[in-house]
């Protein structure tokens, strides 16, 4: 009897597009039980990894209220500072806009707060597993797959194969890129293996859920932006 | 195994037939491909990171930045016909230095962990920007490749995804030259003699990505069975839609200014 691949073979056979890794993740009488361990295993040591990297990058980075106190002291000294100190409306506004300027930079730049990804990466990639596997175990049925969602779940798990690109992530500075294409490729030859899909078929299955995705995000983005659009315009017009 | 691997590198490079086949017949072809683009990404970067690190010990030196910066400005303040206003160059000056002032004092901040030196800093960068270059290429490689599939499945093509990108991650062969370009890119700083290091620089950096196409293109018509032609034309064809496209953007975007500007008036 064939041995059975340990965790790290599957993962890199699932990166290598090795057909062989998917029909037996497919064929596997416990697929949910090894899927669901992939990802959480995958997650895991990409959010260690990459809370480790964000650390680093932290800790020889300079304070941002530091930086914050001492660019304004500057442009406090500038000419046009003073022009716009006689105006206290003008005044206002630079605070708020340089506030919210710094704030939004606080938010981009690694803090302590990397720690939380620990536990938010694997979470975050089980959701996108389960809600992409089953929305794409819908589009390939559509399109004439032969999969069951066991099997397209079990497939699709394989596609957090690209997710270790990030485990470069634990240099501080570094940065993954091609993981979102890479996991396109792979969930392109998990639809094809679970369900039997040839060519556009496959194709058509892969792309739609996140083609949906797109419009759903679009969608969120632009109700957003008008409550975005709707606070901004209170918050200045009650501080004026 | 080196001599091997010279072999292929020659076969590659002179797009020899057997070589492309036998690298497709092979089943760890992608696997192969993947190694190659990591080895030659890291290679062509060892250089500058090497030349990073070093200099990562050396402490700013803020003054000499300042005069070097100092003596640029004031050489184009005195050529430049469109800074010849007294007033303009006093302004320019006097927020020259305000913001020389302003970068002093942020390097001068010491880190979150204040007992860290100051060059960890620059030392992590270098090394995590060598060691991100690989994935970048693997990015820009691997996206690239899935639109050139897509049309050459739309003209008949007959590669299968994984024998197309481990065809097409053969173009990164040529790019073994870039290893030259950057070794030139260390005597660029010695004067006269410099410029023309840089030259040549640049004419093995464009004769690298040419060969790169070339490469690309036999990839593509050897695992889709096309002709030269066809093969250049899928090859060509994501690139020329993008510039079409990002061209488009371009004149809308110019009419909606006019527009909006001769609606203002």
């Amino acid at each position: 009897m064939e041995a059975r691949p340990n965790l790290f073979q599957t993962v890199l056979g699932a990166f290598l597009l090795q057909e062989d890794t998917y029909a037996r993740m497919r064929d596997d009488a416990q697929r949910m039980k090894r899927a669901l361990v992939l990802v959480v295993a995958v997650g895991l040591l990409v959010g260690v990894t990459g809370a480790c990297g964000r650390l680093g990058e932290w800790a020889v980075s300079p304070p941002m209220d530091k930086l914050q106190s001492t660019v304004l002291s500057h442009l406090s000294q500038m000419p046009w500072f003073t022009d716009m100190s006689r105006n206290p409306q003008a005044m206002q506004m630079f605070k708020q806009q340089y506030e919210l300027g710094w704030t939004i930079a606080k938010a981009l730049v690694p803090s302590p707060w990397a720690l939380v990804g620990i536990l938010t990466t694997p979470l975050s990639l089980l959701i996108i597993w389960f809600v992409y596997g089953l929305l794409a175990h819908l589009s390939a049925r559509v399109l004439g797959g032969k999969g069951s969602a066991g099997q397209t779940l079990a497939c699709t798990a394989l596609a957090v194969a690209p997710q270790l690109l990030n485990i470069v992530t634990v240099l501080p500075f570094a940065q993954a890129a091609g993981v979102s294409t890479w996991t396109l490729v792979c969930n392109f030859t998990a639809v094809r293996s679970a369900h039997g899909l040839r060519g556009w078929r496959a194709l058509v299955a892969t792309v739609l859920p996140l083609v949906l995705a797109i419009l759903i995000g679009v969608l969120f983005a632009c109700l957003g932006g008008a409550l975005a659009e709707t606070i901004i315009g209170r918050t200045v017009g009650g501080a004026r | 195994m080196m001599r091997e691997l010279v072999a292929f590198a020659r076969g590659v490079l002179t797009l020899n037939d057997a070589t492309f086949a036998a690298h497709l017949a092979s089943r760890d072809a992608l696997k192969r491909g993947l190694l190659l683009m990591v080895s030659v990404a890291l290679l062509v970067g060892l250089i500058p990171f090497l030349s990073g690190m070093a200099s990562s010990f050396r402490s700013v030196d803020m003054a000499a930045v300042e005069r070097e910066a100092e003596r640029q400005i004031e050489s184009s303040l005195q050529f430049n016909p469109a800074w010849q206003n007294p007033e303009f160059q006093s302004t320019f000056r006097q927020y020259f230095q305000m913001g020389f002032a302003i970068a002093r004092d942020v390097m001068a901040i010491k880190p979150n962990v204040s007992f860290l030196p100051p060059w960890l800093e620059r030392l992590m960068r270098a090394f995590g920007e060598w060691l991100s270059q690989p994935l970048a290429w693997l990015g820009a490689w691997a996206g690239y490749a899935l639109w050139v599939m897509l049309f050459a499945k739309l003209l008949g093509g007959r590669a299968t995804l994984e024998r197309m990108l481990a065809a097409t991650s053969l173009f990164v062969v040529p790019h073994l030259l870039d290893v030259l370009g950057s070794l030139l890119t260390l005597l660029s700083g010695i004067q006269v003699a410099g410029a023309c290091f840089g030259l040549l620089n640049t004419l093995i950096g464009v004769v690298a990505w040419a060969w790169g196409i070339v490469v690309y293109v036999k990839a593509t018509a050897v695992v889709n069975e096309f002709s030269w032609g066809r093969a250049t034309l899928v090859t060509l064809l994501p690139a020329l839609l993008v510039a079409l496209l990002a061209m488009l953007l371009a004149i809308v975007a110019v009419m909606g200014i006019v527009l909006s500007a001769s609606g203002a008036q």
